[in-house]
């Protein structure tokens, strides 16, 4: 439904979005998964047509955003990180208007909007200002604009940014009352809510994609252990079976690093620690133990700067460093 | 060709929606009425002369000294007042971040800037409708020659038009309603005053074609100039191709 391929934005020197690709599959919900400034947004307003690329192709059903933007445009609803409002519109005129510029017909437009504001469950609302609605319900409006033209795909940008609790509740039941209908990608910093409300997820960090796959993958990758680094100066041949044989390592791999000395990368069951028995055999079988360290996963890189938690009460989200 | 329809509606609408579309007619015809007002009781002062003495010459004509002053005198405001209509129009989409929902929606770059040009246009002719009852008023107390009020509308429209277009190119460059607003009055300012440069000693026709203002008094007196008429025009789709290539930047940065 949706294909992103090689797309690379930069900023001067700074490359906000760097060689990212990924698909998501028609009726899948996509989290976009990542730190504040990864590259989230800069990648959601690249496929909306909002921003130009550098380099890279962004399609949506098949059709180049890039190439045709009217027949794409047509394709998707699109909610960005500060929902557009026109605080002086009524919620029925705007809603109305985003239905008119996205080519609603219009004997089918009273039916779409009123569709539209029951799905938002923004009737009670519908003849007041958008400048005096609550944050939630301007949030709703948002969205409701978004999804008035009925597209096949819906891209929504930190759709609860900003909001209290209960609205959060409140938008991620909406959201996954969507799912099915429409294909969906949810850019997001906070963890919970992709597990919440999405069945995939692509994590991006530093405008790279680090990982993607179902959640229950990516936990396994995440779970799956540790790596330690260790470089020699005078290896033997079978230093490699050797690392293999300890007991709790699952893989090890093996690079020269000039002048004989090599690096072994050597994956470790989850939680266990055998840096100590990993230093006595390179001293007893003397390959000169030159350096030994934990390698952290970029992924529980990435995990360790995501928001992880959600504090209930006050509305503020906790940043877990 | 719907796209522009709706968006222009969208425009018109927003000036009634807000308290902003009446302060400005509201400014507007009240300037336009104290003119008006001080243009009538001086015809008529300068006629009683007239009848009073038989040496002081021919009065002259009722619809060039009293219409055609009053809408040399708007033309005036145009300059100054158009901008102002014109300044948000897409300074403040890209303040409050609305802009993104025309980007994004399935409509060109075209048809943003034609739509949004011919909402404050409809809402400038809305203030040139409800001025019809100055000639009105003025044919209840003599003659008026239908023509040079025809001549002297299309000239309004033309030169209002114009000034709404700069408001509105000035209004793609800046997030600030006020610093477009500015730069918009200086561009008509100059446009304007650019035909002072042809004043001096070696005075040249060119500057003053180039002139705003000497374009439109044409008009005013009841002449049909197809040079004005082309001025106007030109000027309009410099400044609406200007405005697209500028979203067109936009969207690219």
């Amino acid at each position: 439904m949706i294909e992103v391929n090689d797309l690379t934005k930069r900023y001067g020197a700074i490359t906000a979005v760097d060689h990212v690709s990924f698909k998501v599959e028609p009726g899948e919900i996509l989290g976009f998964l990542g730190p504040n400034g990864a590259g989230k947004s800069t990648t959601m307003r690249i496929l909306t047509g909002a921003l130009g690329a550098n380099e890279g192709t962004a399609t949506i059903d098949g059709i180049s955003i890039a190439d045709h933007p009217k027949a794409a445009k047509r394709k998707f609803g699109y909610v960005p990180e500060v929902p557009p409002l026109y605080l002086e519109m009524t919620v029925r005129g705007y809603v109305e208007y985003a239905a008119q510029l996205r080519g609603v017909p219009r004997r089918k437009l009273k039916p779409a909007v009123a569709r539209a504001l029951e799905v938002c469950s923004l009737d009670e609302v519908a003849h007041r200002l958008v400048g005096h609605l609550s944050k939630g319900y301007q949030q709703r409006v948002g969205l409701a604009q978004a999804l008035v033209h009925e597209p096949p795909v819906l891209i929504l940008d930190e759709p609860t940014i900003g909001l209290d609790p209960n609205q959060i509740i409140g938008i991620r039941q909406l959201i996954r009352g969507l799912a099915g209908k429409h294909t969906i990608i949810l850019s997001t910093h906070i963890l919970p809510e992709v597990t919440m409300t999405c069945q995939r997820v692509v994590i991006i960090n530093k405008g790279k994609i680090v990982a993607q796959g179902s959640i229950d993958e990516l936990s396994a990758q995440l779970q799956k252990g540790e790596r330690l680094s260790i470089v020699l100066r005078r290896p033997a041949p079978d230093t490699g079976e050797r690392l293999r044989a300890v007991r709790d390592v699952l893989h090890v791999a093996e690079e020269t690093v000039g002048s004989g000395s090599a690096r072994y990368l050597v994956d470790v069951d989850a939680g266990k620690d055998i840096r100590e028995e990993m230093a006595k055999l390179a001293v007893t079988r003397d390959w000169g133990l030159l350096e030994l360290r934990r390698e952290s996963l970029s992924l529980e890189e990435v995990f360790r700067e995501l928001t992880t938690r959600e504090e209930t009460g006050t509305g503020r989200v906790e940043v877990v460093a | 060709m719907m796209n522009i329809y709706y968006i222009a509606r969208k425009e018109l609408r927003e000036y009634f929606m807000s308290v902003m579309g009446y302060v400005f007619l509201t400014m507007l015809l009240f300037l336009t009425g104290l003119f008006f007002w001080l243009l009538v009781t001086s015809y008529a002062e300068y006629s009683s002369q007239v009848a009073g003495s038989p040496m002081a010459g021919q009065l002259p004509n009722l619809t060039d000294a009293v219409l055609g002053g009053l809408f040399e005198n708007m033309g005036v405001f145009f300059l100054f007042v158009n901008p102002l209509m014109a300044m948000r129009l897409f300074a403040e989409e890209r303040r409050n971040r609305t802009l993104e929902f025309l980007l994004t929606s399935p409509v060109s770059s075209g048809e943003i800037v034609v739509g949004k040009f011919a909402g404050s246009v409809a809402f400038f002719a809305v203030y040139l409708l409800l001025t019809i009852q100055f000639p009105l008023v003025l044919s209840k107390l003599g003659t008026v020659d239908p023509g040079p009020v025809l001549t002297a509308y299309l000239g309004a429209l033309l030169l209002g038009a114009a000034c709404v277009a700069i408001g509105m190119l000035a209004s793609s460059f800046t997030q600030h309603q006020l610093v477009a607003g500015i730069l918009a009055f200086t561009m008509s300012l100059v446009l304007w005053v650019i035909s002072l440069a042809g004043s001096g000693p070696s005075s040249d026709e060119v500057w003053n074609y180039l002139s705003i203002l000497e374009q439109y008094q044409g008009f005013t007196r009841g002449y049909l100039k197809l040079e004005g008429g082309v001025y106007y025009l030109s000027l309009i789709v410099l400044c609406l191709f200007a405005a697209v290539q500028r979203l067109e930047t936009l969207r690219r940065q």
